[in-house]
């Protein structure tokens, strides 16, 4: 049996879950390719919220905390698989979604470089480029000026270009 | 040079501008779904929240200043003690500084690694085992599961088919010791032999099992595809504790096809998002128009449909139709949509490694599609060949196994 409280925590979870979490899968699967993915993503998020008590960030901003709770859990799952050995069996499974080309490498390429980029850089570029952000919408989600999101997308392009001819330079 | 560097500029935007969308249905029915097992989680979690909230804030007995001063008292009396150990700072040799910190940094290192074991044991919080009545609908679905996959994939035993992984739990309704172990060490029933017939065949148990907090979420799927490493861990130590299983690795020669392209460029790619599945595919709860998202493969007896999937992924699901454990030896690192209409098999075998080539296959009477073989098929639409060989793969064998001990 529930009680008033609990009630009014489940009907506060819900509010937040609906508003935010189709950002939150959008990224995830932008990032990883697989409804399993941004699924496993979104869902962890959730459950740590659950279990631990709401973070003040949560409650000043649940936009800003949750967009970025899934760009970090998103790329820590890139940075993750390179040291994983995947191990399939035949039951049930699901590929990455390929890009328009058909093509899952360069993708998986390019959000392993994202993935060695500071985190706000790495979810300013992916405002940008997956959601088609502008400067001051990301500023004003992100609370920074939009001096600062111009300046860090610039180093960010400079430094994941360096990162993708390294990583080409690599395999030839 | 210049042209060089506007290259890597326009495929930089052009990479950062291509990505996955999902379908929205898709995306909705999964949120849905989502939100559901999150509820019931705060249902669950509401109470213990806040005895929680409670204990962990002693700001009834006394402010936070008297913390800080006890804090700062303590800091001092430990760099005295550091200082009276081992006289005052900067006067040891540099050249020790680095070895000592190198020792220090691995000694704590080597403390959140026993922390972390200790904090989140690979084994269930609580774990129940129950021997599943032949008279329960539990016992019949297992029944039911266990003769499809003995048809699909030539073993018996089967799989966990009903398994379900909610937040903190996971219930396996009915599965045999033999699918326990295929799921715990995420292994094709042909790499697990041995073991007596009741623990391969016939003797379903019910598994719930409760997760330890802070266990991370690993979904059903990765489960299942033998790639959640915490969870199987786990299976493996309640197997260990409660049926005494002891097992053995060993490298055998097993037989399998190799699957390789015969004649190249007979797969195509649809450009769309997703693909409509064919007539003769039920339909699906909450889609009007039935479809197949990218890298997503439908199978109906004798008929397979993908769209975007991989080489890799077509092999494992060749496996449930060959009869031997299939190994992708195309080369192919592309994805492609799969259309395949073949003759179903009909050719269980009970044996670990079955003799069966796909040749030998006889059509079932009255099956949709009487045509070609499997082997043939491949061929013939898709390019591919399926060629019998023999591999060394690891094996498990059940050295030991006992009926599982009271609850």
């Amino acid at each position: 049996m529930l009680t008033a409280v609990d009630s009014q925590r489940v009907r506060q979870f819900e509010t937040i879950f609906k508003a935010h979490a189709h950002l939150m899968y959008r990224t995830a699967y932008g990032v990883l390719g697989t409804h399993h993915d941004a699924e496993d993503v979104v869902q962890t998020i959730f459950l740590k919220l659950i279990r631990q008590e709401a973070p003040p960030d949560l409650e000043r901003n649940p936009e800003a905390y949750l967009y970025r709770a899934a760009v970090n859990a998103s790329l820590s799952t890139i940075r993750n698989r390179r040291h994983e050995v995947l191990v399939e069996s035949w039951q049930q499974f699901e590929t990455p979604a390929p890009i328009d080309s058909g093509d899952y490498e360069p993708h998986r390429r390019l959000y392993e470089a994202i993935s060695q980029l500071k985190p706000e850089a790495a979810q300013i570029v992916i405002l940008r480029y997956m959601h088609n952000k502008s400067d001051s919408e990301i500023a004003r989600m992100l609370g920074v000026s939009r001096g600062a999101i111009a300046l860090k997308l610039f180093r960010s392009r400079m430094k994941l270009r360096k990162l993708l001819r390294e990583s080409l330079g690599d395999e030839r | 040079m210049n042209s060089a560097r506007r290259n890597t500029r326009q495929d930089l935007d052009q990479l950062l501008t291509r990505n996955p969308i999902p379908s929205t249905a898709q995306m909705e029915s999964r949120l849905d779904n989502m939100w559901e097992r999150l509820r019931s989680e705060i249902e669950n979690t509401a109470t213990e929240h806040v005895s929680i909230s409670v204990s962990i804030r002693p700001n009834w007995v006394f402010g936070k200043a008297p913390w800080v001063v006890a804090g700062i008292v303590l800091a001092a009396i430990l760099v005295s003690a550091l200082v009276w150990r081992h006289g005052p700072p900067f006067s040891t040799a540099f050249k020790t500084s680095n070895a000592d910190e190198h020792s220090l940094s691995k000694s704590s290192s080597q403390q959140g690694a026993e922390t972390l074991q200790i904090t989140v044991p690979e084994a269930f919080e609580l774990a129940s085992v129950k021997l599943v009545p032949p008279s329960s609908d539990a016992f019949k679905m297992a029944s039911i599961g266990e003769n499809m996959q003995s048809i699909w994939i030539g073993c018996p035993g089967g799989y966990a088919y009903t398994t379900r992984l909610d937040p903190g739990r996971l219930t396996i309704p009915g599965a045999t010791v033999l699918s326990l172990v295929m799921l715990a060490y995420g292994r094709d029933c042909t790499l697990v032999d041995g073991g007596p017939a009741w623990a391969r065949s016939g003797e379903y148990y019910e598994i719930q099992a409760l997760l330890p907090d802070g266990t991370p979420r690993e979904t059903l799927g990765a489960l299942l595809k033998g790639d959640a490493p915490r969870l199987q861990r786990m299976l493996q130590t309640l197997l260990a504790d409660r049926f005494r299983l002891v097992l053995k690795r060993e490298l055998r020669e097993v037989p399998v096809y190799a699957l390789t392209v015969a004649s190249p460029g007979k797969t195509k790619l649809s450009p769309e998002e997703t693909r409509p599945l064919p007539a003769s595919f039920p339909a699906i709860p909450g889609m009007s128009v039935p479809t197949v998202d990218r890298g997503q493969l439908m199978r109906l007896p004798g008929l397979l449909f993908g769209h975007a999937v991989s080489m890799s992924d077509l092999a494992k699901e060749l496996r449930l139709h060959a009869g031997r454990i299939v190994v992708d030896k195309t080369g192919r690192s592309d994805v492609f949509d799969v259309d395949l209409k073949f003759a179903p098999n009909t050719a269980p075998s009970t044996t670990a490694t079955p003799p069966v080539s796909p040749q030998s296959i006889p059509p079932v009477p009255g099956a949709p599609f009487q045509g070609a073989s499997l082997q043939d098929a491949l061929e013939e639409q898709l390019g591919l060949r399926l060629e019998a060989a023999r591999m060394p793969l690891e094996v498990l064998v059940i050295e030991s196994v006992e009926r599982p001990s009271a609850n």
